[in-house]
Order: C-alpha cells, then structure tokens, then sequence
C-alpha cells in the first residue's frame, strides 16, 4: 500500500510515479513542494521498466557485485535483490544483497539485516550437515549486508510442477527423469513428479529432524538442480533453531498453503509431500499430531501466554 | 651488471606459478599460489616466516590439508577483503590468508595446524603472495628446495582426508548433500557467521 497512491485519491496529490509496492512511508517533500519518488529514497523498490533503472541499479550495487563484469539482475524480493556473477573467483555465483529499508529505526534496521544475513548463512551451512543439499557459501559480507553463494543451475520446484501439467498424459519412458526435464529434455511426467515431491518431503523431514525450521517452505524456495535432479533448499532467511513440534508443525502447514495456492492443479501433491516426511522422519509422530491442530486452527493461534 | 644477469638467470629458470587469479570483488589485486612437493628446507622456511624476516614474504600452507584450488582461493578472498577494509585479524595479509582457511577462530593454533606441519622434513608446501612483481615471483622460486607442481588439479589426490574431516568436524551425512571441498569452502566462506 503506498502512501502517495492513497493520497492521491483522497488529497488530488500527483502519484508516487513508479508505483512501488512497499509498505506505508511518509511523503518526503523538497523545497519547492515537489513530492520525492518512494524509490529515489532509497527503499525497497520494484525494477522499473526502461533504461533509467539500468543507471538506478547499477548504484545500488554492492561494490563487490558493481566491479564483476556481466553481473545482472537476477529478481528482487521483499527483503533482497539477487545479482547474477557470472565470475566469482573462477565460479559462477550468486550476490544476494539486502537493502536498508529507510522506513525502519536505523539502528533496528541493521540488527535485523544482520541477524537474518547471519541467520542464513549459519542456515544454509546446517542443512548441509544435515544431508540436505544447499548452495554452498562462498563469502558474506556484513558491511554491504550480502551473501555470495554457489549457483545451482536448475529450476525451482515451482517452475517444475507447473510444467509437469503440460506434459501429454502418455509421455515416453525417455522423458521421466527429474534431471532430464531441468536439463530441458522434454517436458516431465507423473513419475518425476512423485520423484521430485517425494524428494521435498525426505529433505523438510532431514531439516525438521536436526531442528532446523527453514521459515518459509514454498515451491519457489525449493531448487531441482539439472546435474543430477536433487533437491537443493534455498533463502534460509527466516530459517530457526528449534526442537518445538509446534514450529515444525509451523513449517509444513506453511508448506501446505504455499502448495495448494501455487499448484491448486495438483491437489494432491502436499499428500505426496507428507507421506515421504512420515516414511522419512524419525520424530514425525507428535509434529504431524501438532500439524493437525495447527490445520485445524491456523497459525500463531498457540493459545500460550 | 651483475645484478642484471641473475635476474634474467632467475626469470629463465623460473616456472610460473600454479595459480594466478586477479580478484573479481577486489579490482588490482592479484594471488599468486605455488605447489612444491617434497620441500626440504620447509622448516628454515617456517621459522623465518615466524620471525617476518622472510623475504619476499609468503603464506606457507600445508598442501596436505587444502582439498581444492578453489577452497584456497575462497581464504585469499576473505584475506584480500579484511584487508581491504583494515581488519586484519592477524599481523599480516599473508599470515591472514593461513588463519582465513581455519575452522576455528583460535588464531595461534590455525596458523599452527594449516602451515607448514612441525618436524617434517619432506613436506608438501603451498605458497601464495599477494600482488607478486615479477622480481617477487622469481625470489619466491628461489627461495624454495623442492619439486614445483604445475597446477593445483593434484591437490585432491595428495588430501589427508581423515585429517581435514577431523580439522573441520565434517560428518559423514555432510558428504552425502555435497563433495568434501564444498563442505569445506562453506566453513571457510562462513566462518564468521557460524
């Protein structure tokens, strides 16, 4: 929701010209009554189309990623922006930057950024020692708030099983492989899709069984890598120390919206998902018991306090 | 004259080294990493670097324990970036590079357990200088007694499993979500955060 935009309608202020989709911020005015672009204060923006963005973004670079050449844009969420190097110490990387957002307290605002930038650092290197397979980390930079990891050539877990509905329901044996469709070999059928959702459910339960709560379990945040078509887990931002079935609970019933709002073509595809978490986790007993309560009455609705 | 004729002596004896990379994230700056096998003169070369009175000064590393080129350079990368911002950890950027590609943040034991092993006398050195001249390359050629490696690919083969797997506490179920090095650079790129 944008301030500018509200005012607009109600006060006949002119809009904030590029539509940015962060949360409510004060209209910054110059002397001379010109209202200021939310984006040209520096918050968390959306990449504009054109070429003034070109020049936009090649400023809000990190100085590690502006001194790489062919370093490009690769998305940007609400947190951060990742930058593509094609060159990283002899190695194709990825710079996952996180920006200041201004509308913060300062001094909150780094705490936060430093906690989450360390949290996922320590995140990604704890699901490695737990055989789930992650980016390795290459460097982390507190200063410029950025994370340079490994690149994992694949698709997301999203992209995957959008594309297994375009597959012909009697698609050739040659096409089955998980790795063969991230290789852009033909289009996956159903046995790489139990394959792959399988895959999802025994990498969450190697997480939940080490106590490690990823945070935010989407599709998007789940990578098929093209090499050998595992599952590579990604953004450990939000990821926690727990041993509380309740955060694990948490975690699945996250898992389970994230599914069924992304993939409502493939309803039962969180079943896949559950049923390879209960063949493959030790501790499945009270988290799935914690899951159906947690179904029943949402989240953060503990009810302890 | 003189001086001039063992130079050029120098500069056609010498091989070039293993590894040169010139950083991405840190323009102008370059390493320069070596292997020698079989080094005989290791322990002299450890003592004087112990001192500072080596010169040209280098970073000895034990190559034993190193299981990748890229992991190396993963070290110099965070050593060039302390430096960069002026917060070396130890004395020199050299000494920095050693103590980067530790596990632990005890500095007197990483120097100890990653450089040159005590009381070998036929030992597997690496050696890297940051921003090498010319001249410095050819000194640091002269300076060792031992088989120059060409390239780094037989690192890995040379590797002291057990002891890298006990140095960094690297459990069996890491090696199954990647290989050896990759659990090893994700310690060194994330010391700090871990």
């Amino acid at each position: 929701f944008c301030w500018l935009a509200f005012l607009d309608n109600v006060a006949g202020w002119p809009v904030c010209p590029r539509r940015c989709a962060h949360r409510a911020a004060p209209p910054h005015l110059v002397p001379g009554g010109r209202l200021l672009a939310c984006s040209q204060r520096g918050a968390g923006r959306m990449p504009a189309p054109g070429a003034p963005a070109a020049a936009a973004e090649a400023c809000e670079q990190p100085p590690g990623v502006r001194s790489v050449e062919g370093a490009s844009l690769l998305c940007q969420g609400a947190e951060a922006r990742v930058w593509s190097l094609p060159a990283y110490l002899g190695r194709r990387a990825i710079a996952k930057q996180r920006f200041v957002k201004r509308y913060r307290l300062p001094a909150l605002d780094t705490k936060l950024t430093q906690r989450r930038l360390v949290g996922e650092a320590r995140g990604l290197c704890k699901a490695r020692k737990l055989g789930v397979a992650t980016p390795a980390v290459y460097a982390v930079d507190t200063q410029e708030a950025t994370l340079y990891i490994e690149f994992v050539a694949g698709v997301t877990v999203k992209a995957f099983l959008q594309r297994s509905l375009e597959a012909a329901p009697a698609a050739d044996a040659g096409a089955g492989s998980a790795a063969a469709y991230a290789n852009g070999a033909g289009l996956p059928d159903a046995s790489a899709r139990a394959g792959v959702l399988k895959a999802v459910g025994e990498a969450v339960a190697a997480l939940h069984d080490g106590d490690l709560v990823h945070g935010d379990l989407t599709t998007s945040n789940m990578l098929v890598r093209q090499a050998d078509g595992r599952i590579v887990m990604i953004d450990f931002g939000l990821a926690s120390n727990s041993s509380l079935s309740e955060d694990k609970a948490v975690d699945l019933y996250v898992l389970e919206r994230a599914v069924s709002a992304a993939h409502p073509e493939h309803p039962d595809a969180f079943e896949t998902i559950l049923a390879a978490y209960k063949a493959a986790s030790k501790q499945w007993c009270p988290t799935l018991n914690r899951f159906a309560d947690v179904r029943a009455r949402g989240r953060k609705r503990a009810m302890i306090g | 004259r003189t001086r001039l004729l063992s130079r050029l002596f120098c500069r056609v004896l010498a091989m070039a080294p293993a590894l040169h990379h010139s950083f991405e994230c840190h323009p102008g700056r370059t390493v320069d990493v070596w292997l020698y096998r079989g080094v005989a003169n290791a322990q002299a070369l450890a003592a004087k670097a112990k001192d500072g009175s080596l010169t040209p000064e280098v970073a000895l590393i034990n190559a034993r324990l190193v299981p990748d080129a890229f992991c190396a350079l993963v070290a110099a990368n965070r050593a060039v970036g302390a430096h960069q911002r002026g917060k070396l950890t130890t004395r020199s950027l050299h000494a920095e590079l050693v103590y980067a590609l530790a596990a632990s943040k005890h500095i007197r034991e990483s120097l100890r357990r990653f450089g040159v092993p005590e009381g070998c006398s036929e030992c597997d050195v690496l050696m890297a200088r940051f921003d090498a001249t010319d001249e410095e390359r050819a000194a640091v050629e002269g300076m060792v007694q031992g088989e120059a490696i060409g390239s780094l690919d037989s690192l890995a083969q040379s590797l002291d499993d057990a002891a890298v797997k006990k140095l960094y506490k690297i459990q069996p179920k890491e090696l199954e979500a990647g290989s050896l090095a990759d659990a090893v650079t994700c310690r060194i790129g994330a010391r700090d955060s871990l």
